[in-house]
This record gives structure tokens, sequence and C-alpha cells, in this order.
């Protein structure tokens, strides 16, 4: 038995359309976990704590160096990992994110580039990269 | 055809999406999901995942939606909510409530009581439609039985099972019949308002309201239709106490207190007459309305008896049968209208009394008729004699049959409401098949002093008129179940600045009749054999309250009870009221620094 879900498009310019294709078991977590990671904190009623701060600091301008991005990532990435870990199906417990780094890969004015690694219970791990204009 | 009901549940009952709390979102949610899984056990429904915030998230929005809903149209169907005008759809609890046969109706009108003054003492037949105009609004009889209401002369045998009201002779030619009527008032009809009859009727002088017209329910909201809905399902009946009290508060919302006693009870006086050994179930029902302690005066003649008998015994006493309006339960005092220092006090002037006799043993035995239909009563005194000299204080006049008589004011305490309610109660409609019900007027405790001493702080200003109005309402509106108590006597002055009560003091009589002395069944009437009546009466007990704990212990049954000499008296909590003049309230102060 797989955990099935559909499909996101995700690239440079953010969370896109849904796509006509399937994705399973860890890509399912991944895929969750940079909807996650890319949402922001408070914008969901019924999981106020569903998100992060990441875009709100960029907007902000908080993250004026890498620094003080990195600070905001580590952040991030704690969240997330909460979130999920308090939403995991149970059935797919070992396929839950275990856990996950945001390192600061690019930052300029009003653009900043992330790689994600991402840590599964079974002992997977997937780079990404994950970027915010 | 039927009609079929057509809710709009989206407009009447769901809540709008920011009345839904975090609480029952996430609910709602993962009750879809775990359900949900039971069919698509690999389908992603984690937050963040396309089917779960794009689909499960709305569904749990609609089942939350959903399910306070449902707990609103269950409200709506619960009569306890909507007693608590706690109503989603009003269009549909009207319906509702109309399958338990509560609607608007009559009862909820405006009732009250009408004096009709007659030139003549002949028998009136009153049509059952006849309408009074008082205050540019309609009234029509309240009548218990089917057909016309009956007007009958003075001293006539009562028309049992149909509607009827026998004259009261008022002296001067003037007879009384008091009526009840209902109608809607906008208006408050207060005493003594007049009304005009929409036909003629011969011999009628006048025509007036008694008391202040109870105002009725002027607007049945759908708080109280359910309220009555509620009280018609626990009051099928008057066989149990609490659904007698409820039926009986059904009938008469009005009513300020409702009380049964019941085999059992120690103070069910009628439960032990049983000649035959053969138990019937019987009720009393003590009922009180607000106007429980009106005041009514009414001048009658009454004839100075000089002898009776054959052969011929002097009696020398002022001797009459009482037919006043209403029941009596307290004979205030008998004034001489030529004479008005001349006032007589039955049970304190001497050779004073009030008499009374049942006029139904089987049903209601000595006490027990007090202040029903079933008591008849008489009053004699001794002619009043000037202390000094020796002479008469009062001169009579003389009939024309040479009767000898002179006219006094009676005034007497009596429930002007009481009359329709029992009528109402042994309608045979109303009337339980397997218990025999007897309504009677709360035994009246006469208050003759209340004096309450406090203290207050030099400055302060005590306001005792408030305190009295508030200590007078709290007594007036005391029946069964609620009890005195001093706490809220204290609580009356300590709202008014004072600093403490330090001591009330009271004292009380029990009225256990408007009558001094009992007749026996077997013992003569004295308007026919005043000594026989003297010896054969019995005297009620005398019970006096001398402290505030007892005004709500009184506990009282006849000891002579299956003696010679019982009076069949009894009090307690559940059948006492209480009657004090405002002037009787008053208070002592002490300064304090």
């Amino acid at each position: 038995m797989a955990l099935k879900g559909l499909k996101i498009q995700i690239d440079e310019n953010g969370v896109g359309d849904i796509l006509p294709e399937t994705i399973n078991d860890i890509g399912c977590n991944h895929q969750n976990a940079a909807v996650i990671v890319s949402t922001m904190k408070g914008t969901d009623k019924m999981f106020p704590a569903k998100g992060t701060n990441l875009l709100l600091a960029g907007l902000r301008n908080e993250m004026f160096n890498s620094i003080s991005a990195q600070h905001v990532a580590n952040f991030a990435a704690l969240d997330t990992i909460v979130f999920c870990g308090e939403h995991t199906n149970p059935t797919y417990e070992n396929l839950a994110l275990a856990g996950l780094k945001l390192l600061v890969e690019e930052l300029t004015t009003g653009y900043a580039r992330f790689s994600a690694v991402l840590t599964f219970n079974n002992g997977e791990t997937i780079t990404a990269y994950h970027n915010i204009t | 055809m039927n009609s079929i009901w057509k809710p709009d549940f989206i407009a009447t009952y769901f809540p709008t999406v920011d009345e839904l709390t975090v609480e029952q979102l996430q609910a709602a949610r993962a009750n879809l999901e775990t359900w949900l899984r039971a069919g698509w056990p690999e389908e992603d429904m984690q937050p963040g995942s396309v089917v779960g915030d794009r689909v499960l998230t709305p569904f749990a929005y609609l089942l939350a939606a959903l399910e306070t809903s449902a707990g609103r149209f269950m409200s709506d169907l619960d009569t306890s909510q909507v007693a608590q005008n706690i109503v989603y759809n009003c269009d549909f609890v009207t319906a509702f409530l109309q399958n338990f046969a509560v609607q608007d109706s009559g009862s909820q009108n405006s009732t009250g009581i009408l004096r009709m003054l007659f030139s003549k003492d002949s028998e009136i037949a009153l049509n059952r439609q006849l309408q009074f105009s008082i205050n540019n609004e309609i009234f029509t009889l309240d009548l218990p039985y089917l057909g016309e209401l009956w007007l009958q002369p003075v001293g006539s045998v009562a028309r049992v099972g149909q509607n009827h009201v026998i004259f009261r002779d008022l002296g001067n030619s003037v007879y009384s019949a008091d009526v009840r009527v209902t109608g809607v008032a906008i208006t408050p009809v207060l005493v003594n308002t007049s009304a005009t009859a929409d036909v003629d009727i011969a011999n009628l002088i006048n025509v007036s309201a008694l008391t202040d017209f109870d105002m009725g329910n002027a607007e049945t909201s759908l708080a109280t239709l359910a309220k009555r809905t509620r009280q018609t399902f626990a009051a099928a009946s008057l066989t149990s106490r609490k659904s007698s009290v409820s039926a009986v508060l059904n009938l008469f919302p009005n009513l300020t207190g409702v009380s049964t006693i019941l085999p059992g009870d120690a103070i069910m006086m009628r439960a032990s007459v049983n000649a035959l050994g053969i138990s019937v179930p019987r009720v009393d029902i003590h009922v009180k309305s607000n106007q429980y302690d009106f005041l009514s005066s009414v001048t009658v003649n009454i004839p100075f008896v000089t002898t009776q008998g054959s052969p011929e015994t002097s009696v020398r006493k002022f001797i009459s049968k009482l037919l006043l309006p209403g029941y009596p339960t307290v004979i205030k005092s008998i004034t001489a209208v030529e004479n008005t220092a001349v006032v007589i006090t039955p049970g304190v002037t001497p050779n004073a009394f009030v008499w009374s006799k049942s006029l139904n043993k089987s049903r209601a035995p000595l006490l027990t008729c007090a202040g029903t239909a079933e008591e008849a009563l008489w009053v004699s005194f001794d002619m009043p004699i000037h202390p000094i000299t020796g002479s008469e204080l009062i001169t009579t006049a003389v009939t024309t049959d040479g009767v000898r008589y002179a006219q006094f004011v009676i005034s007497y305490y009596h429930d002007p409401v009481y009359p329709g309610v029992a009528d109402q109660l042994d309608h045979p409609d109303t009337k339980p098949a397997n218990a025999e019900v007897l309504t009677r007027p709360f035994i009246p405790v006469v208050i003759n002093k209340f004096h309450i001493t406090y203290t207050k702080q030099i400055g302060k200003t005590v306001n005792i008129a408030g305190a009295r109005t508030e200590i007078l309402n709290y007594l007036r509106g005391l029946s069964f179940p609620s009890r005195y108590s001093n706490a809220k006597i204290a609580d009356a002055l300590y709202y008014r600045n004072a600093e403490d009560v330090k001591s009330i003091s009271v004292n009380a009589t029990v009225m256990w009749s408007a009558a001094t002395k009992i007749l026996k069944d077997t013992t003569a009437a004295p308007d026919t054999d005043y000594a026989a009546a003297v010896a054969g009466a019995v005297t009620p007990p005398v019970v006096y309250i001398t402290n505030t704990q007892n005004l709500d212990m009184v506990d009282y049954t006849d000891p002579l009870l299956g003696t010679g000499g019982e009076t069949m008296a009894a009090a307690g909590a559940a059948n006492i009221c209480y009657i004090i003049s405002e002037n009787n309230i008053t208070f002592s102060e002490e300064l304090i620094a």
C-alpha cells in the first residue's frame, strides 16, 4: 500500500497549478513540506500553526544578510517539521518527515534561494531548492 | 393535499463561516478524514496535500456547518430551548407547537370581574354572547358551562350544572351580581371603570369593574407557547400534586399561588371523613390571585331579633344570614351606618360572632368549607349600649312586616377571582374522574404587627417608604412553595442604607374562617334558634404567631379530630398566605457612630 497524491507545480515562481500527475510515498511528504514552508503562517483558519514566517520575513526585509536569512530559515524549517509531525498520517509513519534543513544559497535584493535537505523516517534523503521572490 | 416544508436550511440554520471555531473545524476535518480513510486509505489527505487542502478542508467547513445547523434545528424541536426564547426558525416552531394544540387562545386574554347592579330582585337570563364595552374594548362573559348565564333572586337554590350567579341584596333595593368576563385589553381596566352592555337588560342600573383586571398576556410569544406546551405535557389532569398545579396555572396563568394537598398530607382533613370506610381520593387545591386580599364594603340590613321560638324566649340581638358578594375569608369590621362610632369586630367585641356552617358536610365539613361556595355565614351581635347611660346607641327602623332592623357596613377580605376559578375546576370536563376536588382559598394569616428594629450610621438616610413597600409586596407575594425568610426583610433594609437589622417582631393570627363559631351539621342556625346555636357550636382554635420563625413554620392540625369538639382546622406552609396592611409594617431606628 502506497501513499498517493496529486502533483503540484512548484518552481522558481512558487506553488502553482495542480498537475495531471500523481506522486507517491515520500514524494507526497516532500511536496507537503514544500507547501508548508511556502505558506504564510496564520493564513489557514483551520490550522493556525500551518506555515512559516519565511515569506513574511522577506517582505519585511528581515533577511538583510545571509546570517539573518539563515536565522529565519532555521525557524521556518523547525515550524515545518513540528507541523508535519503533528499531522502525519499514522498509517505511513515510516514515510514521515524526520528532518529538514534550509540553507541559504543565494540572497540578493528581492530574491532568496534556499536548498532544502529533507530526511524521512525510512532513512531516505532528498535535496531540493526553494526560491523566494 | 399535504403541504411539504421547504425550509431554506442555509438561510435559517447555517452559521456563517466566521461563526465556526477552530476546534469545530479541526474536529470536523479529523472525523471526515477518519471516515474517508476507510474508503480511500492511500489518498494523501494531510495538510499541505492537494486533497487535504482543496477537498477535505472545504468539506470539513461544510460538515461543521451542518453539525451546527442540525443542532439548531434540534433546538427548535426542544421546547425547553424555545421557552428560553432561543428560536432559529419562527415559522417552523409556530407550526411545530400547533401539533400540541398550543396556540394563542382566550386563556391569554385579560380577565376580570364586573359588578352588575340591578334595581329588582328577579330572575334574568343573560345571553352568553352578551358583550360589554370597557374603555372601548369588547369583553364577553367567561362561563364554565354551555348555555346562558342565569341571574337568580336572593336566596335561590343554585342551578347545578348551569351558569348562575345569585343576587346579593345590597340594601336600598339594589341587588348585585358579580360576573367574570374576558377580552383583549389594550388599556388596563382599573377598579370602578364603567362598562356598558351591547343590549338593554331589564332593571340594570350600573356595571363597573369590581377590581383591576388581569391584563393577561397581550402577545403570545413563541417562548410562552413553548412553556405552555411543556406545562400541557406535565398537566394532563388534576390527579397528582405537580400536574394539578400545572393544570390550574395552565387554565389561569394569572394566579399567583396554587398548592395541592393530597391524601396522606398532614394538613389534608377531608380525607379523614370516610363514613363507609371507602376511600375516595380527595384533593384540596388552594388558589390565590394577586387580589386575594381585596377589601370590599357592603351595606346590609340586619334584623334586630327580640324573641325566638315557641314558647318565645328573649334574644335581643342583631342576627342575619350573610349574603355577601364573593366568598369572605376574613370579616374585618361591621360599622353602623347611622353611628359610625359603633364598630363591631367579631371575635373581639363581646358576644359578636360570625357563624359558619357547611352546606355540604360530606364534601367540605366544618372548617374545610371556609371561604368556599359550600360555606354559609351568619352574623350576630348585641345591641350596642352606651357604657354609662345604658341607652341603645343605634336606632332601629321597622319594615312593613314589622321587623326591626338597622343598616351596617360590613368590610371583609375576599378574592374576587376565586369564584371563577372554583367554577372552572368544578366543571365536569376539568374534574378528574377518580378524585373529588375542592378548590379553596389559601388560609390567611393576618399580620397585625410587623415591627423591624434596625441600625443606621449617623448621617445616612434610610428609605423607609421604599423598604415598607418592598416588604409588603414580599409578604403579599408569598405562597407555597415560597416560604417566609428574615433574610428578605434584612435585604430590603440593607439595600436602603440600613447598617443592620437587630430584630423583627410580629403579631399575627391564623384566620381559619371568616367565622368565629362553627356550626355542626345538626346544629340550628342562630337566626332560627340562637340558644341552640351557641350550645352546639364549636370555636375554631386560636393560633397566634409571635415570632417570625413561626410565620414560616405554621404547622397545626386539629388535635380534637374525631371527637365532638373537632373543627378540622389544619394549616401548614402549603396552605397559608399572609394578609397585612401597609400601616402595620413599622420601624424603629437606632443610630450608631
